[in-house]
């Protein structure tokens, strides 16, 4: 008997662990957890803030003035912001572990784009919660009343979204919050790749893109199209600032879905960096 | 058992000549078993097929024999055939090195003898 | 496999061709920047090749989560966030690779005193590892590779560690491959030995044969030089004092050897030192390797 069969026998005299046994919980599951805790946490924080600005201060400087007042405030740009931001500082931080866990990179993308849908529906809900509840809330004894906390969209457009218009708000805030987390996933995976000089040509061009295609648009000669387009694709009837909600939420999912592409392509062949190299 | 990486013996030969000692020392006796490739890979970090190498050797020669399932046994007779072995290793090649450096060392015939003498008592 | 993976500025791995059966231990031995965690992060996806493909069982291994569930990487890198407690690296593992042998882990962790409910950033550089090694022992996966698996650890650790992966693998043989710098420690560990110099791969062949590959020959001058001469050795570097002289020599010995020289086997080890060494003083790349066979191809699962 040569030694490889024998061997071979030997090997083969204890059987290997079954790996079909039922897993106790998901890892995707185990890390969708995990970056939900990390969002409620960091939601938490982010309504802390806001709430402290918008309210806090406003009524300390009511009180400190001794009259009555109203007082308006805008709820969705600090939370684009926030978002974009979130999106961008935890769309990395899972990826080694997630690359230990024996994900492929399209399973992790497939975490990346549940995540986005996720996150922005958490984030409509907490603001819909917001502006439905903060209406029942009356701070009097002070003389402060808060009615209402409405959300405008567009300047001129008027009260579009209020608490008289929830579900509408809802769906328009959640596919806003689909573009923010969308731009803060990709920029986060954008950051990770490159060098402390390719940051730095990012954010120029971040900032020179937007200047160079304001110049092409007022130097070209199809401006009245150009312009139809953007009314159009956003939902706007011009002169009478009508406002239709879904071509806006079309063009607001298309772009997470260009945004979500990005991402695709920058995760496919993403690299594991060493830290302490 | 003790090994090592220098030795000029290979290993899995180091294995097989360290189970003849145990063998020859009447450690185990005839009929019963040796150490198992599991037992001396884990206690002396040795891997497996080394081992198993060394155990096959002297499965070759009929010292040792596979009880299937239960593991190696040593074989009736061979402590007899195994000292047989080792005195004729010592009488042809060890001796002949011996006499080859006594005469490099000018030690006479009579020298060496004589040194047997006192000490075989 | 046939791999390559470039840099902007330099080669790590060239066309480097490898296969590793199920069930062995190996030993990946190679100086810093020889490329040994270049290869090992391509079979583990960790990052690609510039080209050529891993496969595993004929499948390939890019993105392909049904295989790369039967490979476990474990590293110097921290592939756990900071705040992760030790035991949930565990779960996790559990979670992802099923069938965690929790027995095994608890017996880990209890020899090494691991603590477990600390957060992973909270322990020294040597535990770190240990937690990493637990999670690699313990994990139901065919492969494991293990890059610098002792980093940290005391000399007791070491041994405790040595000595339980000889237990775990004869209970489940898997396929171990082990890239440290304590060639010494592993020698008797591992049943084949892949040498890898400057991106290439140098010999691929049995620890024993590697073992007894190199030879140091000591003596007067002139005997040990005439003697590498006759038998027409390669010799890799040579040692002189006064009129004595240690010639360190690769290749097969004769039989017959003078009486007047004095002939040991280099080890592993000074093998490898000697050999590496003896390259970079030639300056030549290794692709024409001095020393034994390539790997040979049974009919088993190969990669």
């Amino acid at each position: 008997m040569s030694s490889t069969t024998a061997l071979s026998a030997l090997k083969g005299t204890q059987p290997a662990r079954s790996t079909h046994t039922p897993r106790h919980f998901g890892a995707m599951t185990y890390f969708m957890v995990r970056s939900l805790i990390r969002e409620l946490y960091s939601l938490g924080i982010f309504y802390v803030i806001y709430l402290f600005c918008t309210v806090a201060i406003p009524i300390a400087m009511i009180l400190a003035q001794g009259m009555r007042s109203t007082g308006r405030t805008d709820i969705i740009i600090p939370s684009f912001i926030y978002l974009c931001v979130f999106a961008g500082m935890s769309g990395t931080v899972d990826f080694k572990t997630q690359v230990q866990s024996s994900f492929s990179r399209l399973q992790i993308f497939a975490f990346l784009a549940i995540r986005t849908v996720t996150s922005s529906f958490l984030l409509a809900t907490t603001t819909l919660l917001l502006v439905w509840i903060v209406p029942f809330t009356k701070v009097s004894g002070a003389g402060v009343i808060f009615q209402e906390l409405g959300v405008s969209l567009y300047a001129d457009g008027g009260r579009y979204m209020d608490s008289g218009n929830l579900g509408k708000m809802f769906l328009v805030s959640w596919a806003l919050f689909l573009v923010a987390a969308a731009i803060g996933t990709m920029a986060g995976l954008v950051l990770e790749k490159l060098g402390g000089f390719g940051k730095l040509v990012f954010f120029a061009g971040c900032i020179a893109a937007p200047i160079l295609l304001f110049q092409l648009y007022t130097l070209s000669s199809a401006k009245d199209q150009i312009n139809a387009f953007f009314l159009r694709i956003l939902g706007i009837e011009w002169p009478h600032l009508a406002f239709h909600m879904w071509p806006l939420i079309g063009t607001l999912v298309v772009l997470s879905a260009v945004l979500l592409g990005i991402t695709y392509l920058l995760n496919r062949r993403r690299e594991v960096k060493r830290v302490n190299a | 058992m003790n090994f090592s990486d220098t030795d000029e013996r290979p290993l899995f030969q180091q294995v097989a000549d360290q189970i003849e000692d145990l063998i020859l020392t009447g450690a185990v006796a005839e009929n019963k078993q040796v150490p198992s490739t599991t037992e001396i890979s884990t206690t002396y970090r040795i891997n497996p097929a080394t081992v198993l190498k060394g155990m096959n050797q002297l499965v070759a020669k009929g010292y040792l024999e596979k009880r299937r399932g239960v593991g190696m046994f040593v074989t009736p007779g061979s402590k007899q055939r195994l000292t047989e072995e080792r005195r004729q290793l010592l009488l042809t090649d060890q001796i002949t090195k011996l006499i080859a450096e006594a005469k490099n060392l000018g030690i006479t015939k009579a020298q060496l003898s004589a040194m047997i003498e006192s000490n075989f008592s | 496999m046939n791999l390559t993976k470039r840099y902007k500025r330099k080669t790590a791995l060239d066309a480097i061709t490898l296969t590793l059966h199920p069930e062995t231990i190996y030993a990946l031995l190679g100086n810093n920047g020889a490329g040994k965690s270049t290869l090992l992060n391509i079979i583990n996806n960790r990052i690609f090749a510039s080209e050529g493909t891993v496969n595993l069982n004929g499948q390939p291994l890019m993105n392909n989560s049904a295989a790369l569930r039967h490979l476990y990487m474990m590293s110097e890198d921290n592939m756990f966030p900071a705040n992760m407690k030790v035991r949930e690296i565990f779960t996790l593992s559990d979670a992802a690779y099923g069938d965690f042998d929790w027995d095994l882990a608890n017996q880990l962790i209890e020899d090494f005193e691991l603590p477990v409910t600390i957060s992973f950033k909270k322990l020294s550089t040597g535990y770190r590892t240990i937690a990493k090694l637990v999670a690699a022992l313990c994990v139901n996966v065919d492969y494991i590779f293990l890059d610098e698996p002792v980093l940290g650890l005391d000399a007791n650790h070491r041994d405790m560690f040595y000595q339980r992966l000889m237990e775990t693998y004869t209970a489940r043989p898997r396929c171990f491959v082990i890239s440290t710098h304590l060639i010494e420690e592993i020698t008797s560990l591992v049943e084949q030995v892949i040498l890898i110099e400057k991106g290439h791969i140098l010999t691929q062949t049995d620890a024993e044969t590697l073992t007894h590959a190199g030879h140091a020959i000591s003596g007067e001058r002139g005997t040990v030089d005439a003697f590498a001469a006759s038998n027409h050795l390669e010799i890799l570097g040579e040692r002189t004092l006064s009129g004595h002289k240690t010639l360190y020599v690769s290749g097969p010995l004769p039989r017959t050897i003078p009486e007047s020289l004095r002939v040991e086997a280099l080890g592993m080890q000074d093998y490898f030192i000697h050999l590496t060494q003896h390259h970079s003083a030639l300056g030549r790349p290794p692709a024409t390797s001095a020393a034994t066979a390539t790997s040979s191809t049974h009919g088993k699962v190969t990669r």
